[in-house]
């Protein structure tokens, strides 16, 4: 196929990628088709995967030149009668994709991008568990280097103008018109598009599967970014991507790596040490007009670096004078960290976690401050670093001090550096990501709480350059995140950081593992699937459910998290069947028969609730009933009838008080009716006073009137 | 105070009409020695012996009335052995209706009071079906009115 034709087929495959997401393990539940179901996994042990009713996945038959990163990448072809071959990239699941770019990414109109096929969930047989999946077209050729390839390439200038500069600026100019940052720019995911022979154009690989700069090494990274953790990266700019572009045909042309071998930290030093240029460069020698594009692209201060539309300028002959980038600041005399020497505040800045113990040290006798204000001379470092000690003596204490101080003492000597606490690096917005990984790999993510509830999450923001982040954006979310982080009640507490600071990330709860929940509805799929299956969780709304259905749909979870909190079984079980029963109304997802015969066991509980066994008796029949339909909407309008509620303990409240009354007479009745011989005497006394006093009377007026009228008694 | 003056007017009665107290004060000794048998509070089969007591004296006094009135007349009364013997035989119809009438009212009652309390047991089962042991208030009851014990901490 040609190129051309490759290309109007790719345009018109982007045309049609919309997100759908699959169906775990070809679930046969009642749920709707409405977007349910993708693809179906192959439950005969075949080795395709279907995906959607675009491709099939050979799920034996990897490609590992087109891995991205821990992602790895397989032949699919076409479902069409053509069975055009394809790549898919199966993401792991720590890795979080970047789905909300992806509309952006398929509306790009270049040719030298790979051409995106397809996304969404696949039920993904060999990890037996829902994978996000990426299907591109296969037009990439030959990447530009392998893995394991010497990164110098000893390229022409030429060469490189012609092949590689060209079709990537025109690349970059769809990025600035579309806002689209690529992040993961480098040569080994550059391809030449052919399968043999020379190369007149590269095709830029895949950047969706993984954060933004999650693949990309400490080579085509500016240094603040490259001293960031690969998930703690975060969003890039456009500026960071013109960087990658200039470290990338740097590589091309130079004929040797005077990085071989280095680690990604020393990569690191080397570019702070003599800026990005002279360390990526060493010691080949350019001249003429490429000199000029490597200059203003590799500049370290993103202000100066060249944009898109100064590449234009340059490529239409207008020659510019980048300036060189300045040379790293040195103290007059160094100080001694640990066993190591510092002249550069930044170096000594990615150092100081290493040696907690000497840093605090050296604040507490003052050679430190002494060394900066004399040594340093720099008064913004100084002014920041008398700031630090005090903020660090404010917000932390005890053990968890000395690392706090590190902190805020690394963010005063390099504060465009990332936050640096407990062995984490984390830029503003690339935490939510990095927390991510850290869930979905089940590490420890009490770090990232403390980076919040320490403030220095705070501290660090408050030093960066407005002009290059959204400050106030991040100062929001971060002061929401403390907030969050206070309790650790349900819809709260560190998942909800995750979710809100990483809306791309797929519900982590271990409930839901085996599946790729992106949705409200997702969560009703995989619960009814989980359910049908007869492994009904004991927990559906765990903390990462609540706080994932926080971030999605505030309306089918908010009004139930009180009742959640209380962790009365009544409540909790209730509050989720309202829950589940708002999604199903919400989404359409249909009938959950799976989820209505799970839950119908522990609804009893909600049903003892109230007291008139009479309505429990025909709430249980609408359970019965609700256990064979699996209309959840219909049963949780029962539970949610205040009304029935109401009277029924007002009728309680009076039948107490009755029963009280009536216990009272009896326990009188029965302790009179003890002794037989007394029991009713009383009574009994006065009425016969009364007989015997009405006989009286009757005998004393009858023998008054028989003497009064003459007559004898006798 | 009262007390004596009350007494002082029953001396003058008893001094203006002695025959009639002659009849009364022999005639009555049956509720006089009722009044100091029975302990009870009201002293009710005192009333009711001295009802039957007094009726019995009634036809006798009402001869003395319609008489003279006088001293002799009512010694002679009250010396006729049938006149006696009337007015304590009603004196002991008296006794007669208060170990009657009330051995009846007592058996009665008793009855009644077992019915009742038999009704009070039905009813307070038919409540406990209805709303549950809870309705008895012998079960302790959270503040909706449920019973504490159950395992409610446990989650669903």
């Amino acid at each position: 196929m040609s190129s051309e034709g490759m290309k109007d087929k790719a345009d018109k495959n982007s045309d049609q990628a919309v997100q759908v997401k699959g169906a775990p393990n070809g679930g046969e539940g009642a749920l709707k088709d409405g977007g349910a179901k993708s693809g179906s996994g192959n439950q005969n042990g075949s080795r395709m995967v279907s995906f959607q009713d675009k491709a099939e996945i050979d799920c034996e038959k990897p490609l590992p030149l087109y891995n991205a990163g821990p992602n790895q990448a397989y032949r699919a072809y076409s479902k069409d009668s053509s069975r055009t071959p394809l790549i898919a990239i199966v993401c792991e699941r720590h890795v979080i994709p970047r789905r909300n770019v992806v509309e952006t990414y398929a509306g790009l109109p270049s040719a030298n991008i790979i051409r995106l096929v397809g996304h969404g969930v696949v039920y993904w047989p060999p990890a037996n568990r829902e994978l996000y999946v990426f299907i591109y077209m296969d037009n990439l050729g030959k990447p530009l280097l392998k893995p394991g390839d010497k990164a110098a390439l000893g390229w022409k200038q030429d060469e490189v103008m012609s092949v590689v500069v060209r079709s990537i600026v025109d690349v970059f100019q769809d990025f600035r018109d579309k806002e689209f940052v690529h992040g993961n720019i480098n040569p080994y995911n550059m391809f030449d598009g052919v399968a043999s022979g020379k190369a007149s154009k590269v095709i830029l690989g895949e950047c969706l599967s993984t954060p933004s700069s999650f693949m990309q090494s400490a080579l085509y990274e500016p240094i603040p970014r490259a001293m960031a953790d690969p998930a703690a990266r975060g969003k890039g700019t456009m500026a960071d991507d013109l960087y990658a572009f200039g470290a990338s045909v740097a590589v091309m042309m130079r004929h040797s790596d005077p990085m071989a071998g280095l680690s990604g930290e020393e990569v690191v030093r080397q570019k702070v040490l003599y800026g990005s240029y002279g360390a990526i460069t060493g010691k080949d020698r350019f001249k003429g007009e490429i000199l000029e594009l490597l200059r203003g692209l590799l500049h370290d201060d993103p202000v100066q670096r060249w944009t898109i539309d100064e590449v234009l300028n340059w490529l239409d002959g207008q020659r510019l004078s980048p300036k060189q980038s300045g040379s790293v600041k040195k103290a007059s005399r160094s100080f001694v960290l640990g066993e190591s020497r510092y002249f550069v505040a930044r170096l000594m800045a990615m150092d100081v976690e290493k040696h907690v113990k000497d840093l605090k040290k050296s604040i507490e006798d003052d050679s430190l401050l002494n060394w900066v204000e004399r040594s340093l001379e720099d008064e913004e470092v100084s002014e920041r670093f008398g700031n630090a000690l005090v903020m660090a003596r404010q917000q932390s204490s005890g053990s968890g001090h000395e690392s706090c101080l590190a902190g805020n003492i690394s963010i005063a000597l390099d504060p465009e550096a990332p936050l640096r606490f407990k062995g984490v690096r984390l830029l503003g917005n690339g935490i939510g990501s990095a927390l991510a990984e850290a869930t979905a790999l089940k590490k420890p993510t009490g770090v990232y709480a403390e980076v919040f509830l320490n403030s220095l999450a705070i501290n660090w923001l408050n030093v960066q350059n407005s002009a290059l982040i959204d400050v106030a954006s991040l100062f929001s979310k971060f002061e929401r995140c403390r907030r969050y982080l206070k309790t650790s009640k349900y819809g709260q507490g560190i998942e909800r950081v995750l979710y809100s600071l990483c809306p791309e990330s797929p519900c982590l709860s271990s409930a839901v593992e085996s599946y790729y929940v992106v949705e409200p509805s997702d969560l009703l799929r995989a619960y009814e699937d989980l359910c049908q299956k007869g492994r009904a969780p004991s927990t559906f709304l765990d903390a990462h459910v609540v706080s994932f259905l926080s971030e999605k749909d505030q309306k089918v979870i908010e009004p139930y998290v009180y009742d959640l909190n209380t962790h009365e079984s009544h409540r909790v079980i209730t509050a989720t069947l309202k829950c589940f029963a708002a999604i199903q109304r919400r989404y359409n997802t249909g009938y959950v028969p799976g989820i209505a015969k799970a839950m119908a066991p522990r609804l009893q509980t909600a049903v003892r609730r109230y007291h008139d066994r009479r309505v429990q008796e025909k709430l249980k029949g609408c359970v019965a009933e609700f256990q064979s339909t699996g209309d959840l909407v219909k049963v949780a309008a029962l539970f949610e009838d205040v009304e029935i509620s109401k009277k029924d303990t007002v009728l309680f409240r009076n039948a107490m008080q009755e029963f009280q009354a009536m216990e009272k007479e009896r326990q009188m009745l029965e302790e009179k009716l003890q002794s037989k011989e007394t029991f009713g005497i009383g009574a009994g006394k006065e009425i016969s006073v009364m007989v015997s006093s009405a006989l009286a009377f009757l005998i004393i007026i009858v023998t008054v009137f028989m003497f009064l009228s003459d007559k004898s008694v006798f | 105070m009262l007390i004596n003056v009350m007494l002082v007017v029953f001396l003058l009665f008893a001094i203006v009409f002695r025959s009639s107290v002659l009849i009364f004060v022999v005639g009555l000794l049956p509720m006089f020695v009722a009044f100091f048998v029975d302990r009870s509070e009201k002293k009710t089969q005192a009333i009711t012996v001295g009802a039957m007591n007094i009726a019995g004296c009634t036809p006798f006094v009402m001869e003395l009335w319609t008489t003279d009135s006088s001293m002799e007349k009512a010694l002679s009364i009250i010396m006729d052995p049938v006149a006696i013997i009337i007015i304590y035989a009603a004196a002991g119809v008296g006794y007669l209706i208060d170990w009657v009438v009330t051995a009846a009212v007592a058996g009665f009652l008793y009855q009644r009071g077992i019915s009742r309390k038999d009704a009070i047991v039905k009813t307070q089962k038919e409540m406990v079906e209805r709303w549950g042991e809870e309705v008895s208030g012998k079960v302790p009851l959270d503040h909706e009115g449920f019973p504490l014990e159950g395992g409610d901490a446990a989650k669903s």
